[in-house]
């Protein structure tokens, strides 16, 4: 073996085991080729929210003077009154009142006078005769609002207490529901997930001009018979099936007086300034003033809505006790920012016309008019649609609605039972009253006797006087005994 | 004897200048050739500031040791805070360009431990681990106010940020990793990000099919896939965190109930990438 031949071996027994090493820990191809994306971080941004298709109109105010909106907050509401100031202020603007419902009082009292009812996120249940007052309330022409929200139940992760049972039995008879879900969308939403953007709408002057709106967590809404006023897009699916389809997120009902939505968040700041919600808080508005409802005897003693002139008929003398009955009236009305007034003649609005069943004309062209007929003997009288009624002891209650104002007139057989009339309606009782439409019947006692058993009866009722010992004394006479 | 050896030696002695010693020299210094390791790193736990920081030297180990020639990151975690979670994600990429990295999960790796995982080239589960959650959790700070005794200079200076803002900042967050999962996942996802964005939580097997993982295995099977991608054999397995030299403090990442117990929420409110479990079903 020659030099070179010696050194080309030495070289590659040196590289021998160090090949070997190498093979032993290395695989063919020995090089790692990396293969790393870095993602394009400054790709995420903010998303901001959509802005109004169109600038808002000035609302023209005072439109509805007077109105009451009801706004509830006896049933574990879940909400605070000062969320949803962009929607009380867009009634009161209007000239509307809002007024809290606490349940103090009963229900059926407050809609008597409320036009609107506003119910947002109840947790607690409406009793039966609660759900009866509300229905007729709407059969009536009042306005419903019933607000829901996935976001204020209280929810846990494997049980909740969502709002949605109270307003489903509650909107039982409308044929509109809530679904236990909420709405969201992955791909098209504003900002989240569960801030679903709704762009179709349902035909209806209430979502005229609306381009698009969006629910800040919404409950699906059924519409039932009724009209689904904002639809969800394709991509807008329920978490209960995570499927799309036939979903909204506000409904009307078929008649047109209940208004449900899956949510009320969007009523709430700053979410009403996205998109053109504040045009949809606008149009809630709208529709929760725009009651058809028309005052009759079945909201007494709340008929009227404006100052009242109090005009005594025929001989009706204000004495003592009918100023007394008069005064407390005129408090419960001031209680509700009406005045009333004493007058000769019936003004231009609301009248309250009161009398007794006698020989007047003011009296007679009513009765003419109501076609109420009184008997010669002054036993009966007959009523249209009632028949004879015995004239001792009632009194009628005639109710009549005017473009200008309402004119209610109370005749009793007597004054004394003119004065139980009266109180009667100051303290909104007709707990002895036949109503018909605008026509009521109200037993008043016997020959002017009758104890209504208020506290007027108690204080000013002879026993309060005088105790059972306490002997009359005898009556002075002109001429001395004996 | 001595005989013996003399004729050995005469017989050897030709070739001990060129053929022995190189030969021996050879054998020596291969002996200095380190075999192969594959770096583990163990995350049994939240992603918190601490466990972060360890992740990071561990990561700096393998980066700074030639012997160290790929990495399985053992994932066992719900996730956790999101800066933490994108620290140690963008210290795996850069790992990346020298070094494989392959995800093996044990029982889980939600959220941010998932965010981690398509940081690696490879994710490996076992047939019912849980995977996905993808997404961000975060509580809404406070609703901006002022107090008689507290002075700030701004509205937000108290709260940090307007309610609204901090939900928008939150998507952008998941904006992220989304991208992230793009860009770890690419074409091998089956499925449209709508589906992995819906936060869903997934066994192995699913996410297999889908697309979100790549293989059932175990973690031998992750040490291995680690070892094909460096190219290496032979190898031996090092738990990195044995000689990075970071001794992770005691760190109560969730909150303590009064009585004591820990909670499965964190303590400190923030934004998250983190899979909250849900509770025990109370008897009703």
């Amino acid at each position: 073996m020659n030099k070179t031949n010696r050194i080309i071996s030495a070289i590659a027994l040196l590289l021998l085991p160090i090949a070997l090493r190498l093979a032993w820990t290395n695989a063919f191809p020995f090089v790692y080729q990396p293969n790393v994306t870095t993602p394009n971080f400054e790709q995420a941004t903010v998303p901001e929210p959509p802005t109004a298709s169109a600038p808002l109109a000035g609302t023209e105010s005072e439109l509805a003077a007077g109105q009451v909106v009801l706004i509830d907050y006896a049933h574990s509401n879940q909400f605070y009154v000062n969320e949803i100031e962009p929607f009380t202020r867009a009634l009161t603007s209007r000239g509307a009142i809002t007024e809290i419902h606490l349940g103090e009082e009963s229900l059926d009292h407050h809609l008597k006078y409320a036009s609107a009812y506003v119910i947002i996120s109840p947790l607690g249940l409406f009793s039966p005769p609660e759900i009866r007052s509300i229905e007729r309330f709407v059969a009536d022409g009042g306005r419903l609002l019933v607000f829901t929200d996935p976001t204020r139940g209280i929810a846990f992760f494997d049980y909740s207490f969502p709002d949605i049972d109270s307003a489903n039995l509650l909107l039982s008879s409308t044929g509109i529901a809530f679904s236990g879900d909420y709405l969201y969308n992955l791909s098209d939403n504003e900002g989240n997930f569960r801030n679903v953007k709704f762009s179709e709408f349902g035909e209806n002057p209430f979502t005229e001009d609306l381009g698009m709106v969006v629910l800040y967590g919404a409950h699906s809404v059924s519409a039932g018979n009724g009209t689904a006023l904002l639809k969800a897009s394709d991509k807008t699916v329920s978490s209960l099936t995570d499927k799309g389809g036939d979903l909204a997120g506000m409904a009307l009902s078929a008649d047109g007086n209940v208004l449900a939505a899956g949510d009320f968040t969007f009523m709430t700041t700053p979410f009403f300034t996205v998109a053109d919600n504040a045009l949809l808080v606008e149009r809630v508005a709208e529709f929760a003033l725009g009651s058809q409802r028309q005052p009759s005897l079945a909201n007494f003693p709340y008929i009227f809505k404006g100052d009242v002139t109090l005009v005594p008929l025929g001989t009706t003398q204000l004495t003592s006790d009918l100023l007394y009955r008069v005064s407390a009236m005129q408090a419960v009305f001031r209680m509700g920012n009406i005045n009333l007034s004493i007058g000769a003649e019936q003004g231009k609005g609301n009248n309250l016309l009161i009398g007794t069943y006698e020989e007047d004309e003011a009296i007679l062209a009513i009765l003419e008019k109501y076609k109420i007929e009184i008997g010669d003997s002054r036993e009966f009288v007959t009523m249209p649609g009632i028949g004879k009624i015995g004239l001792m002891g009632t009194g009628a209650m005639l109710f009549e609605p005017g473009p200008n104002g309402n004119t209610l007139i109370l005749l009793a057989d007597t004054s004394e039972n003119l004065d139980t009339l009266l109180t009667m309606f100051y303290q909104g009782d007709l707990f002895g009253c036949v109503v018909q439409e605008n026509l009521g019947i109200c037993s008043l006692g016997s020959g002017g006797s009758f104890n209504d058993g208020s506290y007027e009866d108690y204080y000013y009722g002879d026993d309060y006087y005088y105790d059972d010992e306490y002997e009359e004394e005898p009556e002075p006479s002109a001429t001395p005994a004996g | 004897m001595r005989q013996g050896l003399s004729s050995f030696w005469n017989a050897v002695a030709p070739f001990v200048g060129w053929a022995i010693l190189p030969l021996a020299a050879g054998i020596l210094i291969a002996g200095f050739i380190p075999q192969p390791v594959i770096g583990l790193i163990y995350l049994n736990d939240s992603i918190n500031p601490y466990s972060a920081e360890s992740m990071i030297r561990q990561i700096e180990y393998a980066r700074n040791h030639p012997e160290v020639r790929g990495v399985v990151l053992v994932l066992s975690s719900p996730g956790g805070t999101v800066a933490d979670t994108e620290s140690v994600y963008l210290e795996l990429l850069k790992l990346r360009q020298t070094k494989p990295v392959v995800a093996s999960v044990n029982q889980i790796a939600a959220s941010g431990a998932y965010y981690l995982a398509v940081g690696s080239d490879y994710i490996i589960t076992r047939p019912t681990s849980t995977v996905g959650n993808v997404g961000v959790i975060g509580y809404l700070p406070s609703a901006p106010g002022i107090y008689e005794s507290i002075i700030s200079t701004g509205p937000y200076k108290l709260f940090g940020y307007p309610r609204d803002h901090y939900i928008r900042q939150t998507e952008m967050v998941k904006q992220g990793f989304a991208l992230a999962i793009q860009a770890g996942r690419g074409d091998r996802l089956n499925v449209g990000m709508d589906s992995i964005l819906t936060g869903q939580l997934w066994l192995g097997t699913e996410a297999a099919r889908m697309g979100i993982i790549d293989q059932i295995g175990n973690q031998s099977d992750a040490e291995e896939k680690a070892a094909e991608l460096a190219r290496v054999r032979n190898y031996t397995t090092l738990d990195l965190s044995t000689v990075s030299g970071y001794e992770m403090p005691e760190f109560m990442f969730y909150g303590q109930s009064p009585d004591g117990e820990t909670l499965q929420t964190p303590a400190e409110p923030g934004i998250y990438l983190l899979y909250i479990p849900p509770l025990p079903v109370a008897e009703q």
